[in-house]
């Protein structure tokens, strides 16, 4: 072999070769790369929700690098010994690698011409085209065929295995037990009828999943392969709950193979928060209503919150046993904050095991999004679903917050049920933004963190019925 | 008209099974929320004492004609610390004084060196 013969079989073994064979989809790589690298963008310049983005970015980057090989499945398979392997089995010889499968099949009279006895006197099976097969019998005389097998293993990629703890639904639950850790639901309990505002803003998951469903009605559809099973119309209105941990846990366990193009949808739409609810907020309130001053919240008594994740953990539970592991973990981490006597506990959960879990789901998630199921009219489709889903459900909240307006004589600011969505707490955020912006004396950032927190819990509960449902 | 007879009765069939999905959905979601309300309401009302129904529900302050200008928020100033300061003047407010935010700026340079702060306040703590 010459330099040169090297260099090209260098060069047709390399990534680069397989990047830039366009007949077999090479360009499709290409474009998922320019993706990735624009959500890098997004992450590190814009600060789109970068603790997730970044990681579900370079997941993205890394899986559609070619014969890198990071999200390669373990296989197991089974490969025939040669006849050399059968010999040196026969004769005790055979240095066991790998672990050795055996099956058994009974030969008829038919096969007895073809049955050899060994000098060591052990008889073997020798077909026709050179086969050799190891001749057992029974008592009786039968004789039966060992067909020997060694077990193949091959290694998968890294993130695969990384992933299986998305797959089996491990990594969202115990984000969800930092975020309890990190939540502070008195703003929710000195003013319980937030939680009405948080099951409004959940309207987005419901009216999406129909909007989903019925896009199969359309006489196209079919063509450009855009209708929806039950199950993935579930996990594309989940984005509507603004809750990204939900949104991968239903996806994980209805629709795997669209969790890239989910979880890029829902963690965009919750960095655009302060830029897509603003309007709809405008759009459905008046000033009078925007203007509304909301006194101060009362005083909560620890008692009470720590009987709070203790009888929402029943209740919901109780109500929707598939919700457990999200509600279950959010609870335990907000029982560890309020307890106070666990405060070591507290502290990694919601800092070292929350910032490990967060890169290994973030990377994971962006690791599902290969070429071949993310480049499809089906991922346009989610993203604009998603978008129409986070409107529905600020709308929701918005409406909801109306209804209370008008029952309460004009006591509740309706702008407070945008925080509904979850996304916490950059709805909330939103939410005293819009209400100061026309009010500058107005303090409705403790308020909104009511419906905002309750959001966390609709959308676990709303993931649990569809769970139930589709599951 | 076969054909679409079955379309007709496909689609009915899409719209009955997603509707109730809708339906059954939602009204979950609600009446979760809505026992989960019940409760802590009555949690509230158990540790305000049942004499005083009243102050679960905000109270409104009528808008005052002339409204105070928007706080001037200094480029720089993240929104979290916007935020934060918003949350703690609201925390003062005892439901009738009133609080405006004017204007936010960043702290400029200390008056004295860090160290000598600290060493400031360590000689002045014992008094």
């Amino acid at each position: 072999m010459n330099f040169f013969d090297a260099f090209v079989q260098i060069w047709n073994e390399s990534g680069f070769a397989r990047l830039f064979n366009f007949e077999n989809g090479g360009w499709k790589n290409l474009i998922m790369i320019g993706i990735a690298c624009v959500l890098v963008y997004l992450a590190i310049k814009k600060q789109y929700e970068p603790l997730l983005l970044l990681p579900i970015a370079f997941g993205m980057l890394l899986v559609n690098l070619p014969l890198g090989g990071v999200m390669d499945p373990q296989r197991n398979s089974l490969v025939p010994f040669t006849n050399e392997e059968t010999l040196a089995y026969i004769d005790g010889t055979y240095e066991q690698n790998y672990p050795v499968s055996i099956s058994y099949a009974s030969l008829d009279q038919q096969y007895e011409p073809y049955i050899r006895t060994l000098d060591n006197g052990s008889e073997v099976l020798m077909l026709n085209d050179g086969t050799i097969y190891k001749v057992e019998r029974d008592a009786e005389g039968n004789a039966q065929a060992l067909i020997l097998y060694w077990e193949h293993f091959e290694q998968g990629g890294l993130l695969w295995y990384l992933y299986q703890g998305v797959k089996f639904g491990i990594y969202p639950p115990l984000i969800f037990l930092g975020i309890g850790c990190m939540t502070d639901f008195g703003p929710l309990l000195s003013n319980p009828k937030s939680f009405l505002l948080g099951a409004a803003a959940q309207l987005g998951i419901f009216i999406t999943f129909l909007g989903a469903r019925l896009l199969g009605l359309l006489p196209f559809a079919e063509d450009f392969n855009i209708l929806f099973t039950s199950q993935e119309a579930a996990s594309i209105a989940i984005i509507g709950g603004a809750d990204g941990p939900t949104a991968i846990f239903l996806t994980s366990k209805l629709a795997p193979h669209l969790l890239g193009a989910i979880a890029v949808a829902a963690y965009s739409y919750m960095a655009l928060v302060p830029i897509i609810q603003p309007p709809i907020m405008k759009a459905l309130t008046t000033k009078k209503e925007r203007s509304v001053v909301m006194t101060q919240l009362r005083t909560v008594s620890k008692t009470e919150k720590i009987l709070f994740p203790i009888f929402v953990t029943i209740i919901c539970v109780l109500l929707l046993p598939s919700a457990a592991p999200l509600i279950g973990m959010l609870m335990l981490g907000n029982l560890f904050r309020e307890s106070g006597v666990v405060e070591r506990l507290t502290k990694t959960a919601q800092n070292e095991l929350m910032n490990i879990v967060t890169i290994v789901l973030g990377v994971t998630v962006g690791a599902t999004a290969n070429a071949a199921t993310f480049l499809q009219p089906k991922t346009l489709l989610i993203i604009c679903l998603g978008l129409i889903a986070f409107c529905m459900g600020t709308a929701g909240g918005v409406l909801f917050g109306k209804l209370m307006y008008l029952f309460t004589g004009g006591k509740v600011n309706p702008l407070i049920g945008a925080a509904g969505v979850s996304a916490v707490p950059m709805a909330a955020r939103v939410a005293q933004k819009v209400g100061q912006s026309e009010n500058p004396s107005n303090f409705l950032l403790m308020h909104a963190m009511g419906p905002n927190v309750a959001g966390v819990i609709g959308s676990a509960v709303a993931a649990g019925v569809l769970l139930t449902l589709f599951g | 008209m076969n054909c679409f007879l079955t379309a007709a009765i496909d689609t009915a069939a899409l719209l009955s099974e997603s509707g109730m999905t809708v339906l059954i959905g939602f009204c979950v979601v609600f009446a979760a929320l809505l026992l989960l309300t019940f409760v802590f309401w009555i949690f509230g009302v158990v540790a305000r004492g049942k004499s005083e129904g009243s102050t679960e529900t905000p109270k409104i302050i009528p808008t005052p004609v002339s409204a105070p200008a928007a706080p001037v928020v200094e480029d720089g100033v993240p929104e979290e610390v916007v935020a934060v300061i918003a949350a703690a003047v609201a925390a003062m407010s005892d439901g009738n004084t009133r609080y405006a935010v004017r204007r936010i700026r960043a702290a400029r340079t200390a008056t004295r060196p860090v160290w000598a702060a600290a060493g400031i306040a360590e000689n002045t703590q014992p008094f």
